[in-house]
Formats: C-alpha cells, structure tokens, sequence
C-alpha cells in the first residue's frame, strides 16, 4: 500500500488522470448543487444567449441552462459508461475465465465467438446492435457493453491460463478443493488487477462510443443530458452553436484523457519493468 | 533477453507456404460465420419487411402473397442458401428506402470508404512512424513529449469534436478547404463515373488534372481527421518498438564497428521495430474500411459508414445486411493479408506454427 502511494505521489500523469476523473465524479455527484436549475428546466427563450453571471456558461438551443446540462450530462455519461465496462468485464470476464480454466473444445469453442465478434470494427457493431435493439440511452449500455466483451475475455483468459499452471493451484487441487472453489477463491482474486487497468481505459473508450453513438442520433430522446447530444444539438446550428460544441466535446476529451492517463499510470505500476525506472 | 537481427535470418518457403495455407484455410469457417450473422441479421431486424413494403393498411391477403413472393415463409436454412446464392452473385436485394438494388449503391459507396480510409492509413504511417522514430532517437527531448502527447490525445479525442474543430478552421474560418462532400458537383455536370474510385477515374477515364485536384482538396480534411487515432496509435508503438530494439546488443556491435547512428537506424533498428507496427496498420485499415462511420457523417462522405448508420436509422434491412457482410469479409480478410506479410517479413513465425 505504501508503495503504491510511493508511486502514485512519483507519476505525473497518473495524478492529472485521477485529478480528471474526481472532478467530473464530482460534477457528477454534485449535480443539484452546483446549479439551481434542472438539466430540462426551459430558463428563458433567448436561445444560445452567452454566458451571464446567473448562466456560467449560457444558454443553449432550447433555452436551457448549459451548465446544468452540461453537469447532469456527466451523471449520464458516467453511468451509462461505467455499467457498459461493468457489463463488458462481466460477459468478457465470466467468458474468458471459462475458457480458459477448462480449455479443450470449450475453449477453442468461445474463443471462436471472440475472433468472431473482433472480426467487426468494434463501433460499427454497436450501431448495429442499436438497430437490433432500438433506440435509446439504455439500450447503449448493451450495445457498448456487449461490443467491449472480446477484449476482456482475450485478457481473462490469458491471466487465467497463467494462474492455473502455477504451483498453489496445484496444490489447492491436491487438497481436492471443487473446481467452483478454486476458480473463485485462487484464481480469480490473482487475475483482478491486469483486468481493473483495462476496465479504466475501457471507460474512456466506452465514453467515446457512447457519446459517439448519440451524436449519430441513436441514443433515442434528443433532449436528454448526455454529452453527445448536447454537441449535436450545438452542431446542428453551427454558427451560434459552437460555443456549446466547444463545451460539450472537452467535456468528452478532458474525461476520456482522464481515464486514460489513469489506466496508464496503473499499468505502469503493475509492471515491474517500468516501476523500477 | 536478448532478441535477435530477425530480419537477417534465411527464409524457408516451404514452411512459409503452409503456413500461409493454414491460415487461408482457417478463414473459411469464419467468412460462412459472417454469412449466416449477416443473414439472421435481417430476420432478427424489429419489424416485418412485408407490414414496411405494404404499409399498415395491408390485407392480410396482400401479406402473404408478398411473403410468398419474398420467399420469407420457406424453411429458414433453403432461404439462407439462396441468400448465399444471390451474394454470390452479385445480388444483396433492393433498398426499402430508395428502391435502387443495393449493389448498385454499393459500387458508388465502398469505393467511397476505401478512398477516404487509404489516404487517412498513408498520412497515419507517414506521420506517426515519424514521429514514433524520431522520439525513439532523441528520449525525453521535445520531439518526444510531442510524440507522447499527441499519442495520448490522439486516442482521447473525440473525432465528432475534432471534426467540427477542423471544420470550423479551415473550411470556416480561413475557407482554405471544402465543408465535405467529395466534390462540387454543380461545377463538374460532365463528371458521370462507374464506380466510386472518384480520383482513379478522374485521372484515367476523364484525364483531368482539375477534377483531380477538386477530388484531393474535398479529401484532405476528411482524411487527416480520420488519420488522428491510427496516428496515434502507430507513434506510440514505433516508439515503443524502437526504443527496446535500440537497446538491443546488435544495435550496440553496429554502432561499436563504428557506423554512424542515422544508417543503424535505418537499416538495423527500423527493420526489426517495424514489424508490428505493420501488423497494426494492416488492423487499423481494416477497422477504418467499417469504422469510418462518424468522419464520413462529419463530412457528409458518401461512404459505407453512412450508408450503415442512415440504414439502421430508418431500419432499411437489405443495404444493412449487404453492408455488414461487405465489412466483416474486409475486416477477414485484410486481417489475413496481413497476417501472411508478416509471416513473410518476420521469419520467427514459422517456428511457432498457425498459432
């Protein structure tokens, strides 16, 4: 724990990530508290006024306060991001640490689905996913989800084949511990953490693609808070809407560049051969 | 660990030619994979064609002729293989919503895609392997903080973002380059191509250097948009890539025999680094064949991406079908391509087997 604090307080980008991410948790959380005003509430018909002293960042194309829908649209990207990734490391995971704690045919069986699924541009089947489930937030959670699996499922596989050969699996099977035993007691907890570094970065391409996918028209109600709405609406009025374009992709950037200096920063500690550096 | 000069070892064709069977062999069971998803797709698709063909007032006379004719109320694996059939031939139906045959629309739109993602792939490698090389060369100096810095944006933004941005700037602002579109087409009435290959046309069939040159400058903005995350996943790995290389021990007897450090790099370090970099651009191209879908909506390209996203828009079954196939069977296959350059290129991979 010590080293890891050791490490965290020595790597710069690590500490901007996590600065990045807290602020936009916060936002986040801190929602009603930071503006008076609800995320749909119409505040006055002066479309895309500039900001002002009661409108921090002004108004947008429907007369609501930017700001408000700017900080409720980081609850509806972070959820709706973080239960994507959540659902990607639990299909990939469970898949992936079947795969490869039995092996044989069921192995090469799944892992044929993986290639299979990788044999798509990952964003492209989630369009495609959204066209067979239908149009909203919710249903991007699936498709975002389901689309991220393979990349879990290659790496829980890879951890798991490495843990089982090692010597206290061996041992815990000479013990005749139940398979269902070891799997959850010994290998998974060893498997955790490569898995935690890629479900960080995997939230800065899961917010990506959501906020993609909405900008495309397919997150449903046009009105909700969600940064990719709110940078396609500004979009669709180019010449006052910049502003709010502006806004809505750093937004975007400053979180997913969060996440992502975040993830690198722990891969960087999981690694020995850069930790000594 | 000490790896190699791999790129100076003998090559062995016979080891080399099955493996590259092996993995033409392979491929198979995963293109008739793509063939039966891209079939259920459209029975899977919220809807029923007939109700979307007749309209709500339709008897139920009228639906079932139409089933009938549509061959929809035969046993699902006979009308898998006559889909199978009329791809093959050249078929994949007709569009609910333009009514034209969606191979028609095909041959303008792939080309399209193609265009944009082979001008984007030849600014992604030029430009990061140059400044992957470069950092590797000079660490910690500004070339490489340059470099890590737009590796690391470069994944992080949001191309939607960037494309406005760039759109603004240069198309608005300073008016140096085209909104989008692929060319002013109220200015070229004579242009009338066969297929999509816009610039392959205008140079050999027309002959124009003009229409050429309008061609390039509608491409320009797309294509370095599009380039920005291959970008920056290329520099990051050259770098990687080469920095390990370049402390390797034969890069050390190289430089001890006294060459000097400009031709190491050329010809010792950037030999072995490159390899997976190439495997790498080889992926990117085929994700961008499918994965363009937001820098050609951005741009109004009239590619594949668009045609996949205003089909699942208006749920239109055949142009979504047709296209899905289509880029699964790129994907297939420029992953395969790859795949066998590498094997030709890296001879290590013959000892390890199809694996």
């Amino acid at each position: 724990m010590k080293d890891t604090l050791k490490f965290f307080m020595r790597h710069r980008p690590a500490q901007a990530g996590a600065l990045l991410v807290l602020l936009v948790v916060f936002a986040a959380l801190a929602a009603p508290l930071l503006t008076p005003w609800g995320p749909r509430e119409s505040v006055s018909y002066e479309f895309f006024a500039s900001p002002s002293s009661g409108h921090p960042l002004g108004l947008d194309g429907q007369g609501y306060d930017l700001l408000s829908r700017v900080v409720y649209g980081a609850r509806t990207t972070l959820r709706i991001a973080l239960l994507a990734t959540l659902l990607s490391l639990t299909i990939g995971g469970a898949l992936g640490a079947v795969a490869g704690y039995v092996g044989w045919w069921v192995d090469l069986a799944l892992m044929r689905v993986v290639d299979f699924m990788m044999s798509f541009p990952s964003f492209l089947l989630a369009v495609v996913m959204v066209a067979l489930l239908g149009k909203s937030l919710d249903n991007l959670v699936l498709a975002v989800g389901i689309v991220g699996a393979p990349l879990f499922a290659r790496q829980m596989r890879a951890e798991v084949l490495r843990i089982k050969s090692m010597e206290f699996i061996e041992s815990a099977r000479a013990l005749g511990y139940s398979h269902l035993r070891i799997m959850l007691r010994h290998v998974l907890p060893n498997c955790l953490t490569p898995l935690i570094v890629l479900a960080t970065l995997g939230m800065g391409g899961a917010i990506l693609d959501v906020a993609g996918l909405a900008f495309l028209g397919l997150g449903g109600d046009p009105f909700d808070p969600e940064w990719g709405l709110i940078l396609k609406a500004g979009w669709n009025s180019p010449t006052q809407g910049s502003f709010q374009v502006g806004v809505a992709g750093a937004c975007i950037l400053g979180t997913v560049l969060g996440f992502n200096l975040l993830g690198d920063g722990l891969r960087d500690w999981l690694d020995p051969r850069s930790r000594q550096k | 660990m000490g790896r190699d000069n791999i790129a100076a070892r003998p090559y062995n064709s016979a080891l080399m030619l099955s493996h590259i069977l092996r993995r033409l062999l392979a491929a198979v069971p995963m293109l008739l994979a793509i063939s039966i998803a891209s079939f259920l797709l459209l029975h899977l698709l919220p809807g029923d064609p007939t109700a979307v063909l007749l309209g709500q007032e339709a008897t139920p006379e009228a639906m079932a002729q139409v089933r009938e004719e549509l061959g929809l109320n035969r046993p699902l694996h006979i009308q898998y293989i006559d889909f199978l059939g009329n791809v093959l031939r050249g078929d994949f139906g007709r569009s609910f919503f333009s009514g034209r045959p969606v191979a028609d629309e095909l041959v303008m739109r792939v080309p399209a895609t193609i265009e944009l993602a082979l001008a984007a792939m030849i600014i992604a490698s030029i430009v990061g392997i140059s400044l992957g090389v470069l950092a590797s060369v000079k660490p910690r100096s500004v070339v490489d903080f340059a470099c890590l810095g737009i590796a690391l944006i470069g994944v992080s933004m949001p191309i939607f973002w960037l494309g406005f941005l760039a759109q603004q700037m240069m198309a608005g602002k300073l008016g140096l380059l085209p909104f989008g579109g692929r060319y002013n087409a109220a200015n070229w009435q004579g242009f009338e191509p066969d297929t999509g290959f816009f610039i392959a046309e205008a140079i050999f069939t027309y002959g124009s250097p003009e229409l050429t040159l309008e061609l390039l400058h509608h491409l320009t903005l797309p294509a370095f948009v599009l380039a920005t995350v291959p970008t920056a996943l290329i520099a990051r790995m050259t770098r990687a890539n080469m920095l390990e290389v370049l402390s390797q021990d034969y890069i050390r007897t190289a430089r001890a025999k006294g060459l000097a450090m400009t031709p190491v790099v050329i010809r010792h370090a950037m030999r072995n680094a490159l390899i997976p970099v190439i495997t790498s651009i080889g992926t990117q191209f085929g994700y961008m064949l499918g994965g363009a879908v937001l820098t050609e909506t951005i741009f109004s390209w009239p590619g594949l991406g668009t045609y996949v996203v205003q089909a699942v828009i208006i749920l239109d079954g055949k142009p979504l079908q047709a296209s899905v196939l289509l880029i699964a069977t790129f994907f297939v296959v420029v992953n395969l391509l790859t795949d066998i350059s590498y094997s030709i290129i890296d001879p290590r991979l013959r000892h390890k087997g199809a694996g």
